[in-house]
């Protein structure tokens, strides 16, 4: 037994380790597992009148919204397909987004079931239930299917599809073909394509090569695709898409663009899917006079079909999971209620506003040995409430210390697991990154703007202003023609092109090579190639001032931290103003530089010591990546030029391949 | 052909875990109160699947595992149904009618439920509903003779009002036992009761809460927000309310906050809301 649950006080939705008090807001689960049971027996018995269902679940901070998701995902487990969605804070969301979400966790894996994506389980449900057996052993029914010949399960596959396709007609037979093929890739590289194909995400060259198409799914199939997805599913393992967290679409001045979009977005999806099961989670005040206001008499009628407010646990309760935590504690050397005394949990049990988070804090303080003042409610009473504000202001700048690191590190496994797919980083959750920098930059202003071109900002510093692009294409067609549309618009206005550096272009490219120059030689662009550190910070960034405004940040004594005092912290801590990609984007010390250079920037740097070889020589062969990933977690100060300057220099014992991977010239 | 198969049928054994199925079952059990056989898995390992769910007190048919009738129906009454003994099959997964009958019977030959008429309707109700007595059935039956002999005459024979209520009132004395309803706690504090009451007046129908502030001010002319807000506190220790934190963004003016009460650590409580057994 370990005490790491009391580290974890903000639910993660796809947590292994999962403490539950099942009887608490029973209610709320239940009627969530309703609705998926109710959309699994319509979608079979009565599949033209399957239509898809819409539930909202309200709380404050720390209730147990997102603990509702895991407690249902792991008391379903592959009786249906579990997506959790957290709104972009600054972009609108798009049903473009949607389907890459949907498509991603897909890929993870289906409680109780070891190892099994979530895919495999709905792709086995849907053929278990087309052939007549049950649908809850899916994986027993794919291991027999996968035992067929090629031939075979290709007859049973195209079976499948025909079957389908003559309850509802309106089913994109290409995306289903290639959805079904999902658990029988032969490859992992199949099946990361065929994924990648299926969530909406450009494909390059090779990834279309091996699944047999000739191009990505456009923007304009996203929702053909959803629909797709939603209706094949519900017949086994139907989908529950959880949009949560979302105090966050209501902007400071009021409900703005991104609310509209995604009530007009969520009533599109109940108008025209079948069989999706949608729940809404907000925090209960934010909800009732920030969103639902905002909302238009139709979308209230398809959002708000139910509600449930969660409720707050019962004095037995407290005890209950009081109770549940401690005996997970190792050593105990005394019974419940150790490490409280009996005054304190009494008192925790019957305070009046104590929320299980709030619980959980008092458990890991008296656990650590903090003192525990059963007093505190009582004469935080007595106090002015200006005082009660001002503690709750005090913010512990430990605490978001913290905090920051572990979204870091957070967004590290989020862009290793980007790499390991060979894709580029969400181009969405970058952007929206780069919008919450703008808060930060004084009189710089930076917008979203509606386009189809991709994902573009506007940018407004001092005199100038321009177009901001994310280019996250993998296939060169795509990127060029993107490229193309960026030139006419360079005609117009400056433009500022964003790109992984990991997404170089090869020299093979020509055509998007020679697209890029002419962008630039138009004398308005300006090309950034940005690092993958650079991008977790925008993701890190993302996440934390989205924690701050569902109230999920709190400092080492478990008090709420406001999000203007996240701000605070921000602005004194992060430095925005003179992190790499924000100084770049707005062009500070390219002056002297010319801004139609198509060389990458390349500061004269001061050599670091020979880390970078030494790093080189362990490594024997890396991309070039690797190497300055590795030298810079050993020397803060190396920066990518600095390595690259000292290859440069050591070019009699280093051997490039290409521009992107070096080696010791032995080899 | 013999060793494709054979590997099929290993490949498959391979992913069958007996306990994960028996997990399924009892999660199936838990949520639909039935599980077909045939459900369990493939048919290699039902029968091990349903004996090792069978240990675990659920009832084998010939065709399904189900939860005990009994215990269903217990459930049910427990969740304060009333249950029309034509109708009871429809209360209960996996059993027929005959044998929905049949517990349902058992039940209140066990005292574990009443059976009443109501109108033509033979109800099966919870053991916690008040109802008479045999011996308050039998003075009633008296009583009962004496309004048909009246209602027979023909002779314009009546009863004296007073003596029928004397009579009801006998034969059926007021009850101490619920009556199957959500009962209101007693509210003998006249604060507390005007407390409750604001918080029914401001309730937003659509979420069930009350804000703070508003209720605090729809006392103000009767009570200081002193008096009021020390009456939430004893509602919510009383279990009457629940005091819930703030959590909305910058949306309480200072007023506002001044008027919450404070909450544990930093937080202010701005809403209140009927608990489940008390609310009306």
């Amino acid at each position: 037994m370990t005490a790491t649950f009391l580290d974890s006080l903000h639910a993660d939705p796809w947590a292994e380790q999962f403490v539950d008090l099942p009887s608490l807001n029973a209610s709320v689960s239940d009627a969530i597992e309703r609705s998926i049971t109710k959309m699994r027996t319509v979608a079979r018995s009565e599949p033209q009148a399957l239509r898809s269902s819409s539930l909202v679940v309200l709380g404050p901070p720390g209730a147990g919204k997102t603990h509702l998701f895991s407690r249902l995902r792991r008391r379903l487990g592959p009786q249906a397909v579990f997506v959790h969605l957290r709104p972009l804070v600054h972009m609108e969301i798009t049903p473009r987004f949607v389907l890459g979400e949907i498509v991603k966790q897909l890929g993870y894996v289906t409680h109780g079931v070891s190892g099994v994506p979530q895919a495999h389980t709905l792709v086995g449900s849907l053929l278990a239930h087309l052939r007549g057996e049950g649908v809850f052993f899916p994986n027993a029914f794919l291991a027999e299917c996968e035992a067929l010949s090629d031939a075979a399960r290709e007859e049973r596959l195209d079976a499948a599809v025909e079957q389908v396709l003559g309850v509802w007609q309106e089913a994109d037979e290409s995306y289903l073909r290639r959805l079904l093929q999902v658990p029988f890739a032969k490859t992992a590289a199949m099946q990361r394509a065929l994924l990648a194909w299926l969530s909406g995400r450009d494909c390059d060259l090779t990834q279309l090569q091996r699944i047999g198409a000739t191009a990505s799914l456009g923007e304009e199939m996203a929702l053909s695709a959803l629909r797709t997805l939603s209706a094949v599913a519900s017949l086994g393992a139907p989908i529950v898409l959880v949009f949560d967290q979302l105090e966050n679409l209501v902007d400071a001045d009021g409900p703005g663009a991104r609310l509209l979009a995604y009530a007009n977005l969520t009533a599109e999806l109940v108008d025209s899917m079948r069989g999706l099961v949608l729940v809404h989670m907000a925090l209960d005040t934010e909800w009732s006079r920030g969103i639902e206001p905002a909302l238009n008499l139709s979308q209230r009628s398809r959002l708000l079909m139910a509600r449930e407010t969660l409720s707050l646990p019962a004095p037995k309760e407290r005890e209950e999971l009081l109770r549940l935590w401690i005996e997970r504690l190792p050593d105990r050397p005394l019974p419940y209620p150790w490490p409280f005394t009996e005054a304190q949990a009494t008192h925790l049990c019957q305070r009046p506003g104590v929320t299980p988070r709030m619980l959980l804090v008092e458990c890991r303080r008296a656990f650590q040995g903090e003192p525990i003042d059963v007093d505190e409610g009582r004469t935080s009473a007595a106090s002015t409430p200006i005082q009660a504000a001002l503690a709750t202001a005090a913010v512990d700048s430990h605490g978001l210390d913290a905090e920051w690191e572990e979204r870091l590190s957070a967004a590290r496994v989020s862009a290793d697991e980007s790499a390991e797919r060979r894709e580029a980083i969400d181009p969405s959750r970058l952007a929206d990154g780069l919008l919450a920098c703008g808060q930060f930059l004084g009189s710089t202003q930076l917008s979203s703007l509606k386009s189809t071109d991709g994902v573009q900002l506007k940018l407004a510093h001092g005199a100038r202003s321009g177009r901001l692009a994310f280019l996250h294409q993998s296939h060169h067609k795509s990127l060029g023609s993107a490229i193309a549309r960026l030139t006419a618009v360079a005609e117009r206005e400056a433009v500022v092109v964003l790109r992984e550096r990991a997404q170089d272009l090869p020299p093979t490219w020509k055509d998007t090579l020679a697209k890029r120059s002419a962008l630039l030689a138009t004398g308005r662009a300006r090309w950034i190639w940005f690092e993958r550190e650079d991008a977790e910070r925008l993701l890190a960034l993302d996440s934390l001032l989205q924690a701050a405004r569902s109230g999920d940040l709190t400092d080492t004594n478990g008090a709420p931290i406001s999000a203007a005092n996240v701000g605070e912290w921000v602005a004194a801590k992060l430095d925005i103003p003179n992190w790499t990609i924000v100084r770049d984007v707005l062009g500070e010390g390219v002056e002297e530089e010319s801004e139609s250079q198509a060389a990458p920037r390349l500061p004269a740097p001061e050599p670091t010591p020979k880390t970078a070889l030494a790093m080189v020589r362990r490594l024997r062969i890396a991309s070039l990546d690797r190497v300055v990933r590795e030298v810079t977690r050993l020397d803060p100060n190396a920066t990518r030029a600095s390595v690259l300057a000292e290859l440069d220099e050591s070019s009699t014992e280093v051997r490039w391949f290409g521009r992107s991977i070096v080696g010791v010239r032995a080899l | 052909m013999v060793l494709v198969m054979g590997k099929a049928k290993q490949s498959s054994a391979r992913l069958l875990d007996i306990p994960q199925l028996v997990s399924l079952a009892l999660a199936a059990l838990a949520s639909d109160g039935v599980v077909k056989l045939n459900a369990l898995g493939p048919a290699a390992v039902r029968g091990q699947v349903a004996a090792e769910v069978a240990k675990q007190g659920f009832e084998q048919t010939k065709s399904a595992l189900r939860k005990p009738v009994m215990e269903q129906l217990k459930q049910a009454l427990g969740d304060g149904a009333f249950i029309a003994l034509k109708r009871v099959a429809a209360h209960v997964s996996g059993a027929t009618a005959a044998e929905a009958k049949s517990a349902a019977l058992r039940l209140v030959a066990g005292g574990a439920a009443h059976l009443v008429l109501r109108g033509t309707e033979e109800v099966l109700v919870p053991i916690s509903t008040a109802v008479l007595s045999r011996k308050e059935l039998l003075d009633l039956n008296t009583f009962a003779k004496q309004v048909a002999k009246a209602a027979a005459a023909k002779n314009g024979l009546s009863l004296l009002h007073a003596d029928v209520t004397e009579a009801v009132a006998r034969a059926v004395p007021p009850s101490s036992a619920k009556s199957g309803a959500r009962v209101e706690k007693e509210a003998v504090d006249p604060v507390l009761t005007s407390v409750l009451s604001a918080v029914d007046a401001t309730r937003d129908q659509s979420t069930g809460l009350s804000f703070v502030p508003s209720i605090v001010a729809r006392l103000r002319p009767s009570f200081s927000s002193d008096v009021a807000r020390a009456a939430l506190l004893t509602a919510a220790d009383s279990g009457l309310l629940e005091l819930r934190p703030e959590g909305g963004i910058n949306r309480l003016s200072a007023e506002e906050l001044n008027l919450c009460l404070p909450g544990p650590q930093g937080t202010r409580l701005s809403w209140a809301r009927r608990t489940e057994n008390s609310a009306s």
